[in-house]
């Protein structure tokens, strides 16, 4: 299996047959807007708002400025230092019938943003929602200071190539478990959360992960860097997200991601899932008998989503 | 007594959001009743600091009052009482009106209004306070609301469930501030 | 049985096909020529495929009644002998100048697809030339991408029998998303029953008129799940909404401007239209969405469905909106016809690929993916 995932990830490398919306590399502050789409006017003119990514569906601004808290009242005790804030926002779409744009703007605006506060409140890691326009498709949230998986994974890998040609493969092995695998294993036990309050996230990749500098103090063993390495997995963009009670909806979430880890992070993807996986299964209902049952059903319909790879055979 | 704050917020360049915070207060019986019968010197936001977190729970309702009055999606009929309703994460107006509103037994008061016309009338507000409430005039900072708060009336506002701490004042914020932005859409 | 014929390339002189199509009630018979690439640096521009023939029999059955297996076998056994006749009087041909007989293996309906297959083999047989077996789905991709001049589009491919969005990568035509159910012709044409809307030409097109007239929009469930759409479920909505009404319950429209006065009537033009916005908007979403993953600016509109000139403009506001373009072709190709499968057949012919007749068995299921595209390069 090894051989055969190497071999499809070197012949299709930047390929991924997961559901992915639209294409964010990184959070780079020169996107191309397309067309005709603008920000409701009483909003672009009344802050200074860089777009920072564009999907089929959606913009995403950065904004320095809160949109109701002056600068001034923005440190008030116990809060961190703000590293800005989002603002979503789900355009007209010209080609539908009006009746049915303003439908589904609001109820997708909506239902992100009911997500993203219901998860908030169980406690799982994600943007804290601060306003919501249903009507016109705005969900104002915190940006969160921190780099995608992606990205700190493929900074991981580099760093430890160019310190390779002293060491041998083992000690990078070595290495990996002791700096990635934590990591990893925290993404798991994040996506575990979500998937216990049967909320499948619809878009799980590299890139909807961000990792934040963790305020816990921990005892560090590791003396291969002097760097921090506790980061707390923050799980973003929940625009396709929804409902559901289904192991089946839960596989293809977890396989998702899966596909985005073989198609971007190819050498040591099988790694890389194991370690997720393991800290998914490990950190589903926070472990208890009860919990095992459903777990183990989600990894049994993984497998049957693996064998089949893209649904279903066509019909004439 | 300039003891008051007065605020900008960027979507509403032409409104001035004002604030104050009076303690030892000994009329808000008298208030209350006024501003029942519709008296229209009593046109402000009368809220109960107990139930008030911090500045940015305040701004939150304002906020949430301000743009649904841009959308044309008001509730209540005055922009105040609106203010005061958008404290709360339900949609019945009377429970929230009396859960964050000003009580005959408040003794202290947190106060909004915002004028929505282009006259600086920063004195004038205070000055019309000063005629209204008896009490003292404190600065309005996150301090000061801290001091007045209770976090059991956040709790028992907002149905949080006893196995959420309220200690950490910056979670508790976000607590609340996503049941303002929600309200009416849960 | 081998041929006696070297398989030609085109490099060499230009090669001729003869392609047989009849995968659901459309029985095409199509000739079609190709002519060998310009010399490398020569700076001339390659030739575009030449159609010889491309005639088409479609097989209509009465308002209210859809097309069963076995009627529509008959149908397509009793014309397959005078079409390919035809065919080859149109283009001033004779078998001897045919290179190969190619036909759809797959996907569609199982007897008409077998009827269609054993006519190829027995003319392969008669005239001796070699057999390809061809994709209808790659067969309507290719001719797409040949009479429209995309390059490297997002394809949306849309029949009475399948419904998906595919986009080229490394030699293989792959499924980006597609209906979880049923496919969106498949929707229209149930539709068209429960209305008892009349089948000739196509009971698609006669939507297509109505919709023309519809004014009010009713409000239907829409679903859309990442890639995928589905339909059923709008279906057996409106087909209640329709059942309603023809029972004598009207329905009001709930999207009056003004409000007051008197309420208007939903008619079945208004359903039509409705219908259409919806699964059309639908469709465009999920191209919009794999455009956005691979980063493309084109599309091209493949497939029956891909004639409804509402879609084609929808589709052209959102690739406008994108900066990108949208790529059609007429009812010749859209609709199922035999020219798309003998030019697929020959592009893969040219590559040294040949169906043995023990290989050349029908296949219902036969995805777009599990076909390799050898003839592309990029």
């Amino acid at each position: 299996m090894t051989l055969f995932r190497k071999l499809w990830s070197f012949a299709y490398p930047g390929f991924s047959f997961s559901h992915f919306h639209r294409v964010m590399a990184t959070r780079t502050l020169s996107v191309m807007p397309l067309g005709n789409v603008t920000l409701p006017s009483a909003i672009s003119e009344a802050l200074a708002l860089t777009l920072i990514a564009q999907g089929a569906e959606a913009q995403i601004y950065f904004s320095v400025e809160h949109p109701f808290i002056p600068a001034t009242y923005l440190t008030g005790t116990n809060s961190q230092p703000s590293a800005g804030y989002i603002l979503k926002y789900r355009p007209p779409k010209r080609y539908r019938h009006n009746a049915l744009d303003a439908q589904l703007t609001k109820h997708r605006t909506l239902s992100e943003a009911r997500i993203l506060y219901k998860l908030f409140l169980a406690g799982i890691s994600v943007p804290q929602l601060i306003a919501v326009d249903p009507r016109q498709g705005l969900i104002w949230m915190e940006n969160i200071d921190g780099q995608s998986l992606k990205s700190w994974i493929w900074a991981q890998e580099t760093e430890m190539e160019e310190r390779q040609v002293d060491e041998g493969e083992d000690a990078q092995a070595q290495k990996r478990v002791h700096i990635i695998k934590p990591v990893l294993l925290a993404v798991g036990s994040e996506i575990a959360k979500l998937h216990f309050l049967e909320t499948v996230h619809g878009d799980l990749t590299t890139s909807n992960v961000l990792l934040r500098d963790s305020s816990r103090v921990e005892a560090i063993t590791v003396t291969f860097s002097d760097k921090p390495m506790v980061k707390d997995p923050v799980i973003i963009d929940f625009g396709l997200a929804q409902q559901s009670t289904l192991p089946e909806d839960k596989a293809v979430d977890l396989y998702v991601l899966e596909r985005a880890f073989i198609s971007t992070h190819p050498i040591h993807s099988e790694e890389y899932v194991e370690w997720v996986l393991e800290g998914y299964v490990a950190g589903f209902g926070r472990g208890k008998k009860t919990a095992m049952f459903k777990v183990n059903e989600i990894m049994r319909k993984l497998d049957a989503v693996r064998l089949r790879g893209r649904k279903r055979s066509m019909v004439g | 007594m300039m003891g008051g704050l007065t605020l900008h917020l960027p979507q509403f360049p032409h409104s001035s959001v004002h604030i104050g915070l009076y303690t030892s207060v000994s009329n808000a019986a008298t208030i209350r009743k006024e501003l029942l019968a519709g008296n229209t010197r009593y046109s402000y936001a009368f809220v109960d600091p107990r139930g008030v977190l911090s500045l940015a729970h305040v701004l939150a309702a304002v906020y949430r009052a301000l743009t649904d009055m841009q959308a044309g999606t008001l509730r209540t009929k005055t922009l105040s009482s609106e203010i005061v309703f958008a404290f709360g994460g339900t949609m019945n107006i009377a429970e929230t009106l009396r859960r964050f509103g000003i009580n005959d037994n408040s003794d202290s008061l947190l106060v909004v209004k915002v004028d929505t016309d282009q006259m600086e009338r920063t004195n004038s507000v205070w000055n019309e306070l000063e005629g209204i409430i008896q009490g003292t005039s404190i600065p309005v900072t996150d301090e000061n609301i801290e001091k007045l708060t209770d976090i059991e009336t956040i709790r028992k506002n907002y149905k949080i469930q006893q196995g959420i701490s309220l200690a950490n004042r910056s979670e508790v914020t976000k607590i609340v501030t996503g049941a303002i932005a929600l309200r009416g859409y849960l | 049985m081998p041929s006696k014929q070297e398989p030609a390339t085109c490099q060499q002189r230009p090669t001729v096909a003869l392609g047989l199509e009849g995968s659901a009630n459309k029985l095409g018979v199509g000739i079609i020529r190709h002519f060998p690439p310009p010399p490398a640096g020569s700076g001339q521009r390659r030739r575009p495929a030449e159609v010889l023939a491309n005639i088409r029999h479609t097989y209509i059955t009465p308002p209210g009644e859809g097309f069963l297996p076995r009627d529509t076998a008959n149908h397509h056994r009793s014309f397959v002998v005078k079409l390919v006749k035809d065919a080859l009087k149109t283009s001033g041909l004779t078998p001897h100048d045919i290179d190969c007989v190619c036909f759809t293996k797959g996907p569609g309906m199982g007897a008409p697809l077998q009827s269609v297959a054993i006519a190829a083999r027995t003319i392969s047989l008669m005239w001796n030339k070699p057999l390809v077996g061809v994709n209808h789905c790659v067969g309507h991709i290719e001719m797409g991408r040949e009479i429209t001049g995309a390059t490297n589009p997002v394809v949306l491919y849309v029949s009475g029998g399948n419904t998906q969005v595919i986009a080229y990568s490394h030699h293989r035509y792959r499924i980006f998303g597609e209906t979880l159910d049923i496919a969106v012709g498949n929707c229209l044409d149930r539709f068209a029953r429960t209305l008892q809307i009349p089948n000739d030409p196509s009971p698609g097109y006669n939507i297509e008129l109505l919709a023309r007239k519809g004014k009010h929009y009713v409000e239907l469930p829409y679903t859309v799940k990442g890639m995928d759409v589905s339909m059923s479920g709008i279906l057996a909505y409106i087909d209640q909404v329709a059942i309603d009404i023809l029972n004598g319950n009207p329905r009001y429209a709930d999207d009056e401007d003004g409000g007051g006065g008197g309420k208007t009537i939903i008619t079945k033009e208004d359903l039509c239209f409705s219908l259409q916005e919806t699964i059309f908007a639908m469709l465009v979403e999920i191209t919009e969405r794999a455009m956005a993953h691979v980063g493309s600016q084109q599309v091209l509109i493949v497939g029956g469905v891909g004639c409804n000139e509402r879609l084609q403009e929808m589709m052209a506001i959102m690739a406008r909106d994108r900066g990108g373009q949208v790529y059609a072709t007429d009812e010749r190709f859209c609709i199922d016809n035999g020219i798309m499968i003998a030019h697929a057949g020959l592009l893969a012919y040219g590559t040294g690929f040949k169906t043995s007749l023990e290989d050349s068995v029908c296949t219902q299921r036969f995805r777009t993916d599990e076909v390799y595209i050898a003839w592309r390069d990029d």
